[in-house]
């Protein structure tokens, strides 16, 4: 199997199992999961170190600092502030089961 | 690192993600998901590190790394509850930056040469774009720096379509192309991408961003 069709294998199946565990979220969590799914897809941060380590012109280098920025910023803040919301969620759950 | 040992540690950070994703879908198990996956993504970027050369560009790298990271904690610890949605936004924007430059990189250095190489690629640079310039109005609006209300311009969706088709063409053009023309029509992609983002999100109302903000997910 050439190297192609194992990439579109990949894909379609990350697609499918992507959409068969989100469906199984509870609207409660909408809102954490899109922001946890944005950090994951920061994923793009190896594919720019990779391609940055490649380059060899200065301008090449430079939009690939740009981009490495941007994707760290992506999946750092991403996972942190997601993180926060989901605090948050506890703190409220305990604040209820103190209440009852 | 050997090969073998490289496509285990895929597979098996693979799962890790899938496993945390899955403990995202219940309140209780939600925080300890996210960071699992958060782990996953820290162990690929450290995997990523030991296995590629960075020779020349190392400087550039881990400037990068430490710039976003610093900037991230500042993000995190200062970010106030009710900013969130344009916080998302702002940050979906910086991985279709990160996703445009990364393709545009790939096909200037002429690292991709198979038609498919440069077709997906091609369509790094268009969804890497339009996500960007679509997620920084998004972003813009719910903070209150853009108009709240939808913005519909002369002849609006006319030109949606029109930037929607010159991106379709190139995005077909680009594979067919000799690697000289390569880097411009890259640009002209990009150029028309974030015209596309521009225009698909102006038009949207503050109070429906939220949803604006889900649909461009960069690749």
């Amino acid at each position: 199997m050439s190297m192609e069709i194992i990439l579109i294998v990949v894909f379609v199946a990350a697609t499918l199992l992507g959409y068969k565990l989100i469906n199984a979220v509870p609207s409660l969590l909408h809102t954490p999961l899109m922001s946890g799914m944005n950090a994951l897809s920061g994923i793009t941060l190896l594919g720019i170190i990779a391609v940055t380590a490649l380059s060899d012109s200065v301008a090449g280098k430079l939009a690939g600092l740009v981009g490495i920025i941007a994707a760290t910023i992506n999946v750092v803040a991403g996972f942190g502030v997601t993180d926060r919301m989901l605090r948050m969620f506890r703190g409220e759950q305990q604040h209820q089961e103190n209440g009852q | 690192m050997s090969d073998t040992l490289y496509y285990i540690f895929s597979v098996l950070l693979s799962l890790g993600v899938l496993y945390g994703i899955r403990l995202m879908s219940k309140v209780k198990t939600a925080a300890l998901g996210n960071r699992v996956s958060a782990l996953c993504m820290l162990a690929a970027a450290a995997i990523t590190l030991m296995r590629t050369d960075l020779s020349g560009s190392l400087p550039y790298i881990i400037t990068g790394l430490a710039g976003g990271s610093l900037v991230s904690l500042l993000m995190t610890a200062r970010a106030k509850m009710i900013q969130m949605p344009q916080i998302v936004g702002l940050l979906n924007g910086l991985g279709g930056l990160a996703s445009l430059l990364a393709a545009l990189l790939t096909v200037s250095s002429g690292a991709a040469r198979s038609a498919f190489e440069l077709t997906t690629s091609a369509l790094a640079l268009a969804v890497g774009a339009l996500t960007f310039s679509g997620s920084l109005v998004a972003a813009g609006k719910l903070h209150g720096q853009l108009p709240q209300k939808p913005l519909v311009y002369l002849g609006h969706s006319a030109l949606t379509v029109f930037a929607a088709l010159v991106m379709v063409a190139l995005i077909a053009l680009l594979p067919l192309s000799a690697h000289g023309n390569s880097l411009l029509l890259s640009l002209l992609l990009i150029l028309a991408g974030l015209i596309f983002g521009w225009l698909f999100a102006i038009r949207v109302g503050g109070a429906d961003m939220p949803i604006t903000c889900s649909i461009p997910l960069p690749v």
